[in-house]
């Protein structure tokens, strides 16, 4: 229930997902959310704008100068700085 | 719909507790930020919370009386909250208010078009046990999305009333203020663990507009109900497991941990809290997303030019172009209608001084006083009101429209670099209207150490004050590109004392979490009454300001008692190379930074300052007067939300700044020029 990996069907279970950091995708890219190691409050309010493990997510752009990545997450627009994004584990989905 | 002529902030600096006169009835107007809860406020309320379209707006819980169908209604609009779990100082006084605040009737407002995201808080709302209508605003922006939203299913599922508004238009409002008054007789049970109703009789009868008069505030310790422990859960008559255990534990439960302490602080340990926290937040975020999606059928969305729009601000290349194309034309709209007003404003007005004064001898006082009064009315009136009005408009249209946290977007990688949060650039951007509301907003930010460094670039950016300074002093004698040249100086004087401030105190930054709301197509009723509500402000308080401060310097004169200021002032004018008698106007720039404009005209007896100051000292004492010291209301801010020492610390960094900076421009400038 609470990470979505254990979740899966056991066909996927057997290969294991390839995890690439949020900040490394291209724009237009759909990914869902893995992994989150980040402080407790971090966590919170990602969780309250709708990031949380297993939360699907259309990147929308990243702005230049390592600024942030623009993530859809149902029709909410979230920005999130660089640093916090390249913590940030997804799996691409196709 | 009658209004009370009264609306107002917390009762006092650190809480949000509204004092409640007993037997009136209390409706509190709670949502996710950037909902509308202020839209919503105003529309009923008339214009007197400030509304934008970025979270967190309102910092402060404020309140107004309004009758609604011959019934008084204590209307409280408080501050936007993901949910109950606060982690900033704005959320904390909304959970807060909240929790201790004993609202009759809550009216949960929710955007229609993120409605599985906001039903998780109203499902939060829920377990207070407190009576709920749900206010389905934005109805139109789902519908838009091609969201068809059934408030009949979502009411039957929820069990209490959905209405269906439109706040920017007022849509639905009637409605929904009959369905509050129908859920009018609450139940007096307190539903939260431990917490007794706060007793209107431990207050004696104050006016109800007040502090508590114990001075004890909203900080004194509700007493618990005596069987009321933590974990008396089972005798709770909610069905659901209520809150999760850090947001009794955060903030609420501090008054509580006090009394009952040992309780909590056990039930803390013996749980993995973390891990019962998400349990509980999965747990509402299924209902939620489950009521969402039966009361909704979901049809094709319309085309929003909206996208393309922020595909081009938001733009790696357009987006900075479009940024500096749009501040570069506000900067020149605002130059232009005031440059051009004030030149017919002042030979108007300096046509209507000659006949007023024609009985008065020159050298008498009535004439010093009728001349000064005159000449601070004409301040305001011709010098600060021409640029005011286009810069506070086109402020509030930037507000309205959510173009700022796109500027936060845009601009955050470059603050990190600084080591400077990106969010930090709304509170920054806000400090061009006024530094108060700016330090205010600095309560978004997560650390204390962010909260500090945002206030003290926010309050050396050039309030709407200052501007005007600017705009009548540097744009209007120098030429307009010297003004542009100070407001790209102050940015960039603002970025280096964030980078210098950032290492004088080090830590790292969480990183952003911001929300970027959707466009909205602002509202030219709703941006003109908040363009007023700012201007009243300047016309009830300052101008009148400027009038006495005015008379009260042309009497000075007069009696020659300025010179003991001007010259006490003497070491730091001479040093910036400018004309004595200017030493008394930067006093007065303290009290309110119009008055420095004011005063000068004041002090040199004439509105035609190119004729007694040179260039050069036209543009140094624009240079100092747009970095010193911050005015009082700002200081008072300040001191508020960092503390007095950091306050002290942040003014005499200010001061020392101003000194040095014009020092510099008048030995360049003098050096350039040869003048």
């Amino acid at each position: 229930m609470i990470t979505s990996t254990f979740d899966m069907p056991s066909s996927q279970q057997a290969a294991q997902p390839i995890l690439v950091a949020l900040d490394s995708l291209p724009k237009s890219t759909r990914a869902e959310v893995v992994e989150l190691p980040l402080g407790r409050g971090a966590l919170h309010r990602l969780a309250e704008l709708g990031i949380f493990v297993g939360s699907i997510l259309h990147i929308e752009r990243s702005a230049p100068l390592g600024g942030p990545v623009l993530v859809n997450v149902r029709g909410t627009l979230v920005a999130l700085g660089r640093g916090l994004a390249r913590r940030v584990q997804v799996r691409v989905l196709p | 719909m009658k209004l009370w002529p009264s609306a107002r902030g917390g009762c006092c600096a650190t809480c949000s507790q509204v004092p409640k006169a007993s037997g009136v009835f209390r409706v509190a107007l709670v949502g996710q930020p950037n909902c509308g809860k202020s839209t919503l406020f105003n529309a009923v309320a008339g214009y007197r919370s400030a509304t934008g379209n970025f979270s967190g707006t309102t910092v402060n819980v404020t309140w107004s009386r309004v009758r609604v169908n011959g019934l008084q209604i204590e209307l409280i609009d408080v501050p936007g909250i993901y949910s109950l779990t606060a982690s900033s100082p704005t959320e904390n006084a909304a959970k807060e208010f909240l929790l201790n605040g004993h609202a009759d009737v809550i009216v949960n407002v929710i955007d229609a078009s993120l409605l599985s995201r906001s039903l998780e808080l109203t499902l939060e709302l829920q377990e207070l046990g407190i009576p709920l209508v749900v206010c389905l605003n934005m109805i139109d922006e789902a519908r838009h999305k091609g969201m068809a939203i059934s408030s009949e299913k979502l009411s039957a599922m929820l069990d209490f009333p959905v209405v269906e508004t439109v706040a920017s238009r007022g849509t639905g409002v009637p409605e929904l203020f009959a369905q509050v008054v129908a859920r009018r007789n609450p139940p007096a049970e307190s539903p939260l663990v431990g917490i007794a109703p706060w007793n209107p009789a431990a207050k004696s009868g104050s006016d109800g507009e007040d502090c508590h008069p114990s001075g004890a505030c909203c900080h004194e310790a509700p007493q618990p109900r005596p069987s009321g422990k933590l974990g008396d859960a089972g005798s709770d008559p909610l069905p659901r497991p209520a809150l999760t255990l850090s947001e009794v534990c955060g903030a609420v439960a501090q008054p509580v941990a006090q009394a009952a302490g040992a309780t909590v602080a056990l039930a803390a340990d013996s749980v993995d809290d973390a891990a019962a926290d998400l349990a509980i937040l999965q747990d509402r975020r299924a209902r939620a997303a489950g009521f969402a999606e039966q009361s909704t059928t979901m049809g094709m969305p319309q085309t929003d030019f909206r996208i393309a729009v922020d595909n081009l601000l938001t733009h790696p290349v357009w987006g900075y172009v479009f940024l500096a194309l749009l501040l570069g034309g506000f900067f020149w709209a605002v130059f232009g209608i005031g440059g051009w007003l004030e030149k017919q404003l002042l030979a108007l007005m300096a046509g209507a001084f000659q006949p007023m004064t024609a009985g008065l001898g020159h050298q008498t006082l009535a004439f010093a006083v009728v001349r000064s009064l005159w000449d601070g009315f004409v301040g305001g009136a011709a010098i600060v009101l021409p640029y005011l009005i286009p810069f506070l408009f086109g402020l509030a249209l930037l507000e309205d429209v959510g173009y700022l946290p796109r500027v936060a977007y845009l601009l955050d990688g470059l603050f990190h670099r600084v080591g400077l949060h990106g969010t930090s650039v709304v509170p920054i951007m806000l400090g061009y209207g006024c530094n108060v509301p700016a330090c205010m907003s600095t309560r978004v930010l997560p650390s204390r150490r962010d909260r500090f460094l945002a206030t003290v670039l926010a309050t050396l950016v050039p309030c709407s004050a200052r501007s005007m300074v600017i705009f009548a002093l540097a744009a209007f004698y120098l030429g307009p590109m010297w003004a542009l040249a100070i407001f790209a100086f102050d940015a960039l004087v603002v970025f280096l004392s964030g980078w210098l401030l950032a290492r004088l105190w080090p830590e790292v930054s969480v990183g952003m979490i911001l929300e970027v709301p959707r466009y909205q197509w602002p509202s030219l009723r709703m941006t003109s009454r908040k363009v007023w509500l700012r201007l009243r402000e300047f016309v009830m308080v300052s101008w009148p300001l400027l009038v006495a401060g005015s008379g009260v310097l042309g009497l000075a004169e007069f009696m020659h008692w300025d010179r003991f200021i001007n010259a006490g002032l003497s070491p730091l004018t001479s040093m910036l190379g400018l004309p004595r008698a200017v030493g008394v106007t930067l006093v007065f720039g303290v009290l309110r930074k119009e008055l420095t404009m004011i005063m000068l005209v004041q002090a040199l007896g004439t509105t035609n300052i190119h004729s007694v100051m040179s260039a050069a000292q036209i543009l140094t004492f624009t240079v100092f007067v747009t970095f010193y010291i911050p005015c009082l209301a700002t200081l008072a801010a300040m001191a508020k939300e960092i503390g007095k020492k950091l306050t002290v610390l942040a003014a005499a960094y200010s001061f020392l700044l101003a000194t040095v900076l014009a020092v510099a421009t008048r030995f360049l400038f003098t050096a350039l020029h040869g003048i």
